[in-house]
């Protein structure tokens, strides 16, 4: 076959129509020139057009090449040292130096592939070169925000995907080669799918993994799995490059429990320490090296394990006075439930704190005492890890402890306002906000917020009013019906900030508005963030006293907090301390119920079931003594009241949230209300028996969940068997991840075989993953598992040995070379490409000059000239 | 305008000798005649020579200079700065995933697919660049950025089909990047928009983040994406996509896995699931054939957008290839269908056949043999006797000499010395050399037990009633596998040199253990335990996949191995080396792992010795040393019909065919062509001289 092709090659049927054209006005010709000239005129001109439509119809010629396109593709990630980068450098340059006639190229990669180009890279400018070359100038003044996304951009290795994009940027006509210098230790793709896909062969040269001194954590191994109180290992790898002694120090959680000062040999270090878990569910387990002589890398410093405890079910309560509820911590623990009790301090304040409980109970603790943050995390951990909460009444508690609108009241199977009794007392409140200047922004949008919610709780019969201060004081709005809740609620959304902070002229304002109304109790609330001009606040608030007023006091952010806390001492109102402005709405509306002395019926009473429950069976409620209070609460439409009081207000009520259970008992479990119900003989069953309905059921009985982690992609597979050992299939399996970030991801798993489901994620952030499996048959949840997973720092910083083996099976499966000398690459004479000349300018030349001859055919008669031929002419004539 | 060679302007000079021949007193020919008499006539009539005639000579001339120009102008290759400026970078991702087989649109979706693409190709412009990737797992280019058409075109052609699933996004991505920052750039799609769901992103919509990205259509649901990472790569190319397909009817094998069962040691069960992607009812027949023999075949009429699926018990001891197939594919109306109308019928609701197969395989069981020494325990002879697997033999008293082949197990009293090898020891009397007896425990409760254990999968031993135990002193120490509440194990695992041993203490003829399903658990689990192999699953993969086989092999040449495909295609599995945890080479059983893939084809795939000096090219069976089923296995590439968002998203700004998108050049070759014809004519004709 003849090394030619045609690009257009349709255009080939120009011929026909000029060979025609020529042909047939060759035959009818008027010339008078010899038939012979004729002939030759007529094959010249052919020959002119023939080239002209080769010329249009892309005539190329192929010729085989040796000249070779060798893209060098060089490693840029964070585990390249400086000896890499040298020895990298040394080979580019030796391969520059021996490239002869072939072209090379350079493709930087790390996480992600760079640009092409015709320069080395330079490790110096690494920082450009990932970044974005088009704009110079913006990486050049690398500011610290784009030198961390730099440093992302190196955190990672995926070789599959340089070498996807290397046999991108190959030309064809060329022989191809891809120059792969790395170290080999991949953290995303699969170089060997990549490699057995490639047309192009791949040569691996390994550079040396780091020189640098080194020391790392590279594995805590603990058990997935303990008993509670069973001694185990924390198995620890610490991989140093050279003689070092440092601090090694676990931690359990938050707490040191081990500080040894050890000496790291060259090489690999392994290090045992004995741990056990008495009252965790789920512990994390950090290993942190500090004090170290020599090191070069940071991040890899530290690392985590995670153990999951089973044991008996423990249960959280949190109480104000923690020793008033030692009777129900003593009932339950007799039941095999195990209780920690602790002030509101103690309240978790992660995800994996409450992990370890199966349920929280709240006795008596406000809102005012919990930060937004953890009521969040006790609704996520409630919706979608399945725990259980319980809120006990109490005088701080459901209303009265301010959780009106809060996350916890959404949860809660009840509703905190609620229809107040005519007979109570009618209540006037005026609420005094600061609008100064340092107010603005968040502050006073939650003052406006905790404002409006105070006015929603007022019965029709009370009466409210709202003054703002800065220099001077405005009435926002004037004392009037709380039944007007729209309009009092449009006027303080006028209220704006600005000016000074003169608080003293509000506060004598307050006590005349107040002093005008007939209402039987009378209460002020003042907040105010800055320290206030000077005044008499102490007579003022001893003359609001003598008038049968009240005073309480907000201090946002830690201002005139002693003038604010003698305002409310001497006013017999509260005072709080707010450290974030999100705490005020909870203040006002615990300022607001408890002022209006409503929500709490301290009246003996004796439970009413209304709704009979399996979870209380064999407890005769009926024969349980009196309750001497509870406070008043509204169930929510789809809850289920179990007990009652006498008036028909709820007492025990319970609901589904999410994937767990929340509970209301309005009356309380101490001495205050329920001190007749110590003595009897039911209580700590009553009590067991609505904590066990209540708290998350862990009832992993037949299922076996393994999570293993490959790099950013985790799996999760479940294997499920009924009680006879039969496999489970189509069930419900549904995973429910909390990342680090804790947004939940709510998925099903798929079924991949008899008896076992399987579902993947990524885990790009690191830290720890929740995970919660149920598994339904039919609308029951026959079982449920908690996991978790924690991802230590990034793959790229394990600091490993130069993975020769993989780089050398890559080399061997695309059919490359391994570790060859720098001019070896370009020695594979047996290699040619076919390689495409386009010939249409060398055809038109040839045409132009063939002008010439067709003129001259034209214009000179050669029989003339040529003497045989003019011969015979002569003897035709 | 500017010129790429301005330099063959030089050939210019071709007008000299050109000009010069007109300007020459041309030699006229002497042509005797008898009179010239008739001619003075004529030439008395009109002048000698006409305008015309003047004119004609310089026309002439005129032509051929106008000829040299066209000719040299084209040689110097003028172009626009707008060409320039308009030339584009294209990405063509051809995707020739399984559902691309279907025959919907003729002759195939990727042979359409194919023909668009060369039609893309003959509508490339001058200066325009073009790369072809093919999506799969990972996305391969076939041709990297070039404007070389033929190359282009043979690279198209070559494209062949594969059992693949959908995979896009990796190929997107890396079209995306090829094209870079090019203001011309776009990425152009061609499939049959069986996926999920889909990244679009124009120029126009800029930094907007691209919608979910399209998802691997088979694994499992996944949790996070990488969209995100597409979307915040901030690069402005288009995305286009082109769809070829139809709403195609098709019927499918979604699933097909075996697994053993944990309780019956012969049993096995198989999920299978058949989704009837179509609008109209459908029946079929699924055939379950074990080694080519049929176990099963179950009829099934599916509903239109049906998914069956369904676990069906068998008993097997044999292993090997269970192949489940779709036949007689009809339409549900018909009661008797004759062979020839079910044919077409078949075909038009059934337009892809890759799916209509699924394999899996089965673990092979092994008989094991057990004696058991017991004073006579009939319950323990007939749990073990229950196992089919099991070759029972039972002596009252200690042999003389121990079999080494079987697994002992020991009821009632014990030898001072334990047997080596697999020794089971059910409620001991008396001590030995791993053990001292002490007192019985009365009443003893199990609380708690080693769930990680394989040994102790799927046994509860809490609500078990056992009256007494043994409490056992062990001399070295044992793995607990069960523990009373006092802290005593009741079941063990005893770590010893000469062989594995297992240790009961429980009374089993007074313990409600008979009752339960719990100790024909416990025996078969120690089976497995003892033989070491667990093997009850050995997933079917999807697919595309890679996985990581280990090769057993008692003779040294693990090193020597092939992966073969399907359809007979053998590779060498490199078994040098790789990750660290893919591979681990353990000398003492001489056992390999080594990570093979991407298994880019339906069916079984096998792993056996290289045969290179064999002369038949048969693998023998003996010499396979792994199996890996491999199915499509994925309900969206069953489905044939596209995403209703990509067919309605369809943009058309194919590359414009026309005749000024080529170089200038070309036009001026073209009009050379017809002016040189012409002035042939003129020529001929005399009009010209």
């Amino acid at each position: 076959m003849l090394p030619i092709e045609f690009s257009r090659p349709t255009l080939l049927i120009l011929i026909v129509p000029i060979a025609v054209v020529l042909f047939l006005w060759f035959v009818r010709s008027l010339s008078d020139f010899p038939g012979s000239q004729r002939i030759v005129s007529l094959v010249t001109r052919s020959i002119i057009c023939l080239l002209l439509v080769l010329a249009l119809s892309g005539l190329t010629w192929l010729h085989r090449t040796n000249d070779q396109f060798v893209l060098f593709v060089v490693d840029q990630s964070l585990s390249i040292g400086a000896n890499a980068e040298t020895t990298a450098t040394e080979f580019l340059k030796l391969a520059a130096k021996a490239k002869g006639s072939h072209r090379v190229a350079y493709l930087p990669f790390a996480t992600k592939v760079g640009n092409v180009q015709e320069e080395p890279v330079m490790y110096g400018a690494t920082a450009s070169i990932l970044g974005k070359p088009e704009n110079p100038a913006e990486s050049a003044s690398s500011s610290s925000a784009s030198q961390a996304e730099q440093h992302a951009s190196r955190d990672g290795t995926n070789l599959a995907a340089a070498i996807e994009a290397a046999a991108g940027y190959s030309p064809p006509g060329y022989v191809p080669q891809i120059v792969l210098l790395t170290d080999g230790n991949q953290t995303d793709g699969n170089v060997i799918a990549a490699a057995a896909r490639s047309r192009i062969p791949v040569t691996t040269v390994p550079l040396p993994a780091r020189a640098e001194p080194e020391v790392q954590v590279s594995e805590v191994n603990v058990p997935a799995e303990v008993r509670e109180g069973e001694p185990f290992f924390v198995d620890v790898t610490i991989h140093s490059s050279h003689e070092d002694e440092g601090l090694v120090e676990v931690f359990h959680g938050d707490h040191k429990v081990i500080s040894e000062t050890r000496t790291l040999k060259s090489g690999e270090n392994r290090f045992r320490f004995q741990q056990s878990i008495e009252r965790d569910r789920m512990a994390a387990f950090t290993v942190r090296l500090s004090g170290l002589k020599k090191d070069t890398l940071l991040d890899n410093n530290a690392d985590s394990g995670l153990v999951y405890a089973t044991g008996k079910p423990r249960v959280l309560i949190i109480e104000s006075d923690p020793d008033l509820i030692r009777e129900l911590a003593y009932a339950l623990e007799d039941e095999g439930i195990q209780v920690d009790v602790r002030p509101p301090q103690g309240m978790p304040d992660t995800l994996a704190g409450l992990q370890n409980y199966e349920l929280l109970m709240l006795s008596n603790v406000p809102a005012t005492a919990l930060t937004q943050q953890q009521m969040e995390i006790t609704r996520t951990w409630v919706q979608e890890l399945g725990g259980g909460f319980i809120m006990l009444g109490g005088e701080q508690s459901f209303g009265l402890g301010g959780y009106y609108k809060s996350p916890l009241e959404e949860i809660l199977p009840v509703r905190s306002d609620f229809e107040k009794e005519k007979e109570k007392p009618s209540l006037g409140m005026v609420l005094v906000i600061d609008r100064s200047g340092s107010m603005d922004g968040d502050p006073l949008e939650m003052a406006k917020t905790a404002a409006r919610s105070a006015v929603e709780l007022l019965g029709n019969r009370d009466q409210v009013a709202v003054l703002a201060f800065d220099d001077q004081t405005y009435v926002i709005s004037e004392m009037q019906s709380a039944s007007n809740k729209g309009r009092i609620s449009d006027e303080i959304s006028r209220i704006e900030s600005g000016g000074g902070t003169s608080m003293y002229p509000a506060m004598e304002m307050s006590f005349e508005i107040l002093n005008s109304t007939s209402a039987k109790l009378k209460h002020v609330i003042m907040l105010t963030d800055g320290v206030s001009n000077a005044g008499d606040f102490e007579g003022m608030a001893q003359q609001m006293l003598s008038g049968k007023m009240t005073v309480s006091t907000v201090a946002l952010g830690g201002a005139a907090t002693e003038l604010l806390e003698t305002i409310a001492r001497i006013g017999k109102g509260r005072y709080y301390l707010a450290e974030d402005a999100s705490q005020v709405p909870q203040i006002f509306a615990k300022e607001t119920v408890t002022a209006s002395k409503s929500a709490i019926d301290e009246e003996p009473f004796v439970p009413q079931v209304i709704r009979a429950t399996h979870a209380l069976q064999e407890i005769d409620i009926e024969s349980a003594p009196f309750l001497l209070g509870y406070v008043m609460t509204r169930p929510k439409p789809t809850s289920e009241v179990i007990l009652a009081t006498e008036k028909g207000d709820p007492l025990l009520v319970w609901w589904r949230y999410g994937l767990g259970m929340t509970a209301a008992f309005t009356s309380d479990a101490k001495s205050r209300w329920a001190a007749e119900w110590l003595t009897w003989p039911g209580y700590g069953k009553f009590w067991t028996q609505v904590v066990r309905q209540t708290m998350r059921k862990s009832d992993s009985r037949g299922i076996q969940v393994a999570v293993s982690r490959d790099g950013s992609q985790a799996e999760v597979s479940v294997d499920a068997v009924n009680e006879t050992g039969q496999f489970l299939n189509h069930s419900e399996v549904e995973l429910t991840i909390i990342d680090p970030l804790l947004r939940p991801e709510k998925s099903l798993m798929k079924q991949t075989a008899p008896g076992r489901y399987a579902a993947d994620f990524t885990t790009l952030q690191s830290g720890a993953y929740n995970l919660q499996i149920t598994v339904k048959q039919g609308d029951q949840v026959a079982y449920r598992e908690s996991r978790g997973l924690i991802v230590g720092y990034s793959d790229e910083l394990r600091i490993q040995p130069t993975n020769e083996a993989l780089l050398k099976e890559v080399a061997d499966i695309s059919g490359g070379q391994f570790n060859p000398k720098p001019e070896k690459i370009f020695d594979r004479p047996d290699e040619w490409a076919m390689r495409p000349t386009p010939l249409w300018s060398w055809l038109l030349s040839i045409a132009a000059f063939l002008l010439v001859v067709d003129v001259a055919l034209r214009r000179i008669d050669f029989t003339l000239h040529l003497p045989r031929r003019q011969a015979g002419a002569s003897v035709a004539n | 305008m500017s010129f790429a060679h301005p330099i063959a302007f030089t050939l210019f000079a071709i007008a000299v000798p050109i000009v010069a021949l007109y300007v020459l007193k041309v030699r006229l020919r002497r042509v005797p005649v008898s009179t010239n008499l008739f001619w003075k006539q004529i030439y008395d009539e009109k002048p000698p020579r006409s305008i015309w005639q003047h004119f004609r000579h310089l026309f002439s001339l005129l032509l051929q200079l106008l000829l040299l120009l066209l000719i040299v102008l084209a040689i110097a290759d003028p172009y626009f700065s707008w060409q320039l400026l308009d030339s584009r970078r294209v990405v063509v991702v051809i995707d020739n995933s399984a559902s691309m087989r279907a025959t919907d649109i003729a002759p195939s979706r990727l042979g359409a697919a194919k023909v668009a693409a060369l039609e893309m190709i003959d509508g490339l412009r001058f200066r325009d660049e073009l790369a072809i990737v093919v999506a799969g797992s990972t996305p391969e280019v076939i041709v990297g950025m070039s404007s070389h058409a033929p190359a282009l075109r043979d690279a198209i052609n070559g494209i062949s089909f594969s059992d693949n699933p959908t995979q896009l996004t990796a190929a997107i991505e890396l079209g995306r990047q090829l094209i870079g920052r090019h203001p011309h750039g776009s990425v152009v799609v061609m499939t049959d928009g069986c996926v999920e769901s889909v990244v679009t992103r124009s120029v126009s919509e800029g930094s907007e983040s691209a919608k979910n990205a399209e998802q691997d259509s088979s694994l499992t649901p996944r949790v996070g994406d990488s969209a995100s990472r597409i979307a915040n790569s901030g690069e402005q190319s288009r995305v286009e996509y082109r769809v070829f397909a139809t709403d195609a009817s098709n019927v499918g094998i979604t699933q097909l896995q075996v697994r053993r069962s944990l309780i019956d040691p012969l049993g096995y069960e198989i999920l299978a699931a058949v989704r009837n992607a179509s609008a109209n009812k459908v029946a079929c027949r699924l055939e379950l054939l074990l080694n080519d023999v049929p176990v099963d075949v179950i009829p099934l009429t599916l509903k239109p957008e049906e998914l069956w699926s369904r676990s069906i018990e068998k008993t097997s001891l044999e292993g090997g290839r269970l192949q489940g197939v779709l036949t007689q594919i009809h339409g549900d109306d018909r009661a008797d269908v004759s062979e020839n109308t079910s044919r077409t019928d078949s075909v038009k609701l059934d337009q892809l056949s890759t799916d209509n197969s699924a394999w899996a395989l089965l673990p092979g069981r092994k008989t094991q043999r057990v004696l058991i020494v017991s004073q006579g325990s009939l319950f323990l002879q007939k749990v073990f006797e229950a196992n089919p697997l099991v070759d029972v033999s039972i002596r009252k008293d200690f042999p003389e000499q121990w079999p080494g082949d079987s697994i002992i197990v020991l009821h009632g009293p014990v030898p001072s010395v334990l047997p080596a090898g697999n020794v089971f020891v059910i409620d001991p009397i008396g001590s030995c050399d791993q053990w001292e007896q002490g007192a019985t425990m009365e009443n003893p409760l199990v609380t708690e037990q080693d769930r990680m254990s394989p040994l102790m999968n799927h046994i509860r031993l809490d609500n078990i009633l056992i009256p007494d135990a043994k409490k056992l002193l062990f001399r070295t120490p044992v793995h607990s596998l069960a523990k009373t509440l006092s802290g005593e194990t009741v079941y063990a695992e005893v770590n010893r040199p000469n062989g594995k041993c297992l240790v009961l203490s429980v009374n089993l003829d007074r313990s409600d253990l008979a009752f339960r399903t719990t100790f024909p658990i416990m025996v078969a689990n120690s089976l497995g335990w003892f033989s070491g192999s667990t093997g009850e699953l050995q997933r079917s993969l999807p697919v595309g996949a890679m996985t990581t086989v280990t090769i057993n092999s008692a003779n040294s040449a693990v090193h020597d191995v092939n992966l073969n495909s399907p359809n007979g295609k053998s590779r060498p599995v490199v078994v040098t080396g790789s990750d660290s945890e893919i591979l681990a080479s353990d000398a003492r059983s001489s056992s390999i792992s080594a990570v093979i893939g991407p298994l880019n084809e339906v069916g079984v795939w096998s792993v056996s010795h290289s045969r290179k000096n064999s002369e038949s090219m048969a693998i023998s069976p003996d010499s396979i040393l792994a199996e890996v089923a491999v199915n499509l296995a994925s309900a969206r590439e069953s489905d044939l019909r596209p995403l209703k968002e990509l067919v309605e998203s369809r943009q058309t700004h194919s590359p414009s065919a026309g005749w000024f998108s080529r170089p200038f050049w070309n036009s001026l070759v073209l009009l050379a062509c017809i002016l040189t014809t012409l002035e042939w004519f003129l020529y001929q004709r005399r009009l010209i001289s």
